[in-house]
């Protein structure tokens, strides 16, 4: 099964023409991130005007690396949520318009499923993967979430924490423009770390505790909260000027990393514990961060656990994932879901 | 030729189908009546109009869009959709101004220059001024943002002014110096087929596409970046 896969959901313009679930044959992504870079963030009516502009162009592209023809696909899948509406609007439109001219289904695809399916691009024999690494809990982490997820099959999530304000990546970003590092701030902050003292500032970890009270539905102790932590980096660079340049930069960045990434771990190891899986992995954009990943491999050593992380080029946004997703769902016989319209607060499940 | 016309700027949506110069058929909905969103509209009204005229996608030779001036989502929309059904063979696609489409309309029942005018919001209005030529619309005035109070001043003595937003507007036209000069009391929206009729002459003329992006009259940041993300 050939599908065509077109995500828009927030600052990159992508598609992908994915085989079987799981045989990625083209991924082309287009980065908006210098059209943002001035405004320390994501403008939404800038990535919906870029939108316009590149995702033609970005499909013909996708089409012809994969050496497919149009009347060779058999649907066409695109992010109908969660993300920005102005941007979700182009992606899908985009995509009716195409199944329209083609006379085939379109697959309206959850873009937090699809992160989580990540993990299962490019492997060989995909229902047998499935069976070895379900039940598993999955760390998804980017500049719009942070959640934990239990995934028990293809089509079972439950959602077991989220993070109550800030994502991990918003923090990160916020913490590159206290410090100066510009944007995306997960990447300046990683490399401002590179050699700097992780253990130096003992910033706020936020939320720790074994409490097993509900926030929202959902144990306290699986939640996440870094707006403390963004204050205190406010603070502590407020108070110590000098070190949030020169030699002391490293440390500080390092030691806000770290505190990050503490968070997401403890959280992450409690639900490993507690939901008494073999397997966690990791996925969205922040599970790029080198650091991250040495973090999670030695929890996977340290607790005897299984591990998975995306691959680099699939934690951030990308159309691989959707079409991945759309076709795995569509090749086991799940009705796909039709797209009615965006749904720009789509939650997991 | 065969043209599929789609026109999205203004709360008047439509889509049309044109053979040559002749209208065969166009269906046209108020945005506001659709509870699903624009999206679910304009392909059941796409099918619609097909089945009505007999025809098939694959017979079309021109997909035309209206690009704006008007309302930010409908032009994506209109943009986006006319790009992915013109993908496939790659088949072209040719974009005016929604408000070229609007004057040329006008111009056919009211002689002189037509002034276009639009609530830009902020305080502001959109215009641009038209003069037929023939068979076709010339712009003697690019699209502009300007307030109220100015607007008259770029509006030519004999020209009729006409609006999609008259509703909102009349107000602020009524108590401006605009207030003595002709004008179609009343909103008028730009039509699919129009803009179709236009496609296709300008292409039977070897003119080139406005370009594939709406017609956007506001900056899409209006704070300056700030100097600590230079």
């Amino acid at each position: 099964m050939l599908v065509l896969g077109i995500e828009t959901s927030c600052d990159e313009t992508s598609a992908a023409v994915v085989e079987d679930g799981c045989r990625v044959r083209s991924n082309v992504v287009l980065s908006q991130v210098k059209d943002h870079a001035p405004y320390g963030g994501v403008v939404p009516e800038i990535a919906s005007r870029r939108h316009v502009e590149a995702l033609p162009l970005i499909v013909r592209q996708a089409l012809a690396e994969a050496e497919a023809d149009e009347n060779d696909l058999d649907a066409v899948a695109v992010t109908r949520g969660p993300g920005l509406a102005s941007s979700l609007l182009v992606g899908v439109t985009t995509a009716q318009a195409l199944a329209f001219r083609l006379n085939k289904p379109v697959i309206g695809v959850n873009h937090l499923q699809a992160h989580i399916y990540s993990i299962f691009l490019g492997a060989d024999a995909l229902d047998e993967r499935v069976r070895q690494v379900c039940p598993l809990v999955v760390l998804l982490v980017s500049g719009g979430h942070t959640q934990l997820i239990r995934m028990d099959d293809l089509q079972s999530f439950q959602l077991l924490g989220q993070t109550l304000d800030d994502a991990a990546g918003e923090a990160l970003d916020k913490g590159a423009t206290v410090l100066g590092l510009g944007y995306p701030g997960g990447p300046a902050i990683e490399k401002a770390a590179v050699g700097g003292d992780p253990r130096r500032i003992d910033f706020p970890r936020g939320m720790r505790g074994q409490s097993e009270e509900r926030v929202e539905g959902l144990r306290r102790d699986y939640c996440f909260s870094f707006s403390g932590l963004k204050t205190a980096l406010l603070y502590y660079a407020r108070n110590h000027p000098e070190a949030c340049r020169g030699a002391g930069l490293g440390d500080t960045a390092a030691s806000y990393q770290e505190a990050v990434f503490d968070a997401l771990l403890d959280r992450l190891e409690r639900a490993v514990i507690s939901e008494g899986v073999s397997t966690f992995a990791c996925v969205g954009g922040v599970a790029r961060n080198r650091r991250l990943r040495s973090m999670l491999e030695e929890l996977s050593r340290r607790r005897g656990c299984r591990l998975l992380v995306a691959p680099f080029e699939y934690c951030t946004d990308n159309a691989a994932m959707i079409a991945g997703w759309a076709s795995a769902c569509a090749g086991r016989g799940v009705p796909p879901v039709p797209v009615q319209d965006i749904d720009p607060t789509l939650s997991l499940s | 030729m065969k043209i599929l016309a789609i026109e999205l700027s203004s709360r008047r949506r439509g889509v049309a189908w044109l053979d040559g110069d002749d209208v065969q058929l166009d269906v046209s909905w108020e945005a506001m009546t659709m509870p699903k969103g624009r999206r679910e509209a304009l392909f059941d009204r796409l099918a619609e109009l097909l089945q009505k005229a007999g025809a098939s996608i694959e017979e079309v030779d021109l997909f035309s869009v209206g690009r704006g001036p008007g309302a930010y989502s409908g032009m994506r929309v209109a943009l986006a959709a006319a790009q992915g059904l013109a993908l496939p063979d790659s088949k072209p696609v040719h974009a005016v101004s929604s408000g070229a489409a609007l004057a040329f309309d006008v111009s056919s029942e009211m002689e002189g220059p037509v002034a276009v005018v639009g609530d830009a919001r902020r305080d502001t209005l959109w215009i641009g001024v038209f003069e037929r030529d023939a068979k076709e619309i010339k712009q003697t005035l690019d699209w502009q943002l300007t307030a109220a109070d100015d607007v008259a001043g770029l509006v030519p003595e004999d020209a009729v002014i006409v609006s999609p937003d008259w509703e909102r507007l009349k107000e602020k036209i009524v108590s401006s110096p605009l207030r003595s000069r002709r004008r179609i009391e009343d909103s008028r929206y730009p039509s699919a087929c129009t803009v179709g009729r236009l496609a296709g002459i300008r292409r039977a003329n070897n003119q080139p596409s406005e370009p594939l992006t709406p017609l956007y009259l506001h900056p899409a940041v209006f704070v300056p970046p700030s100097p600590s993300h230079g």
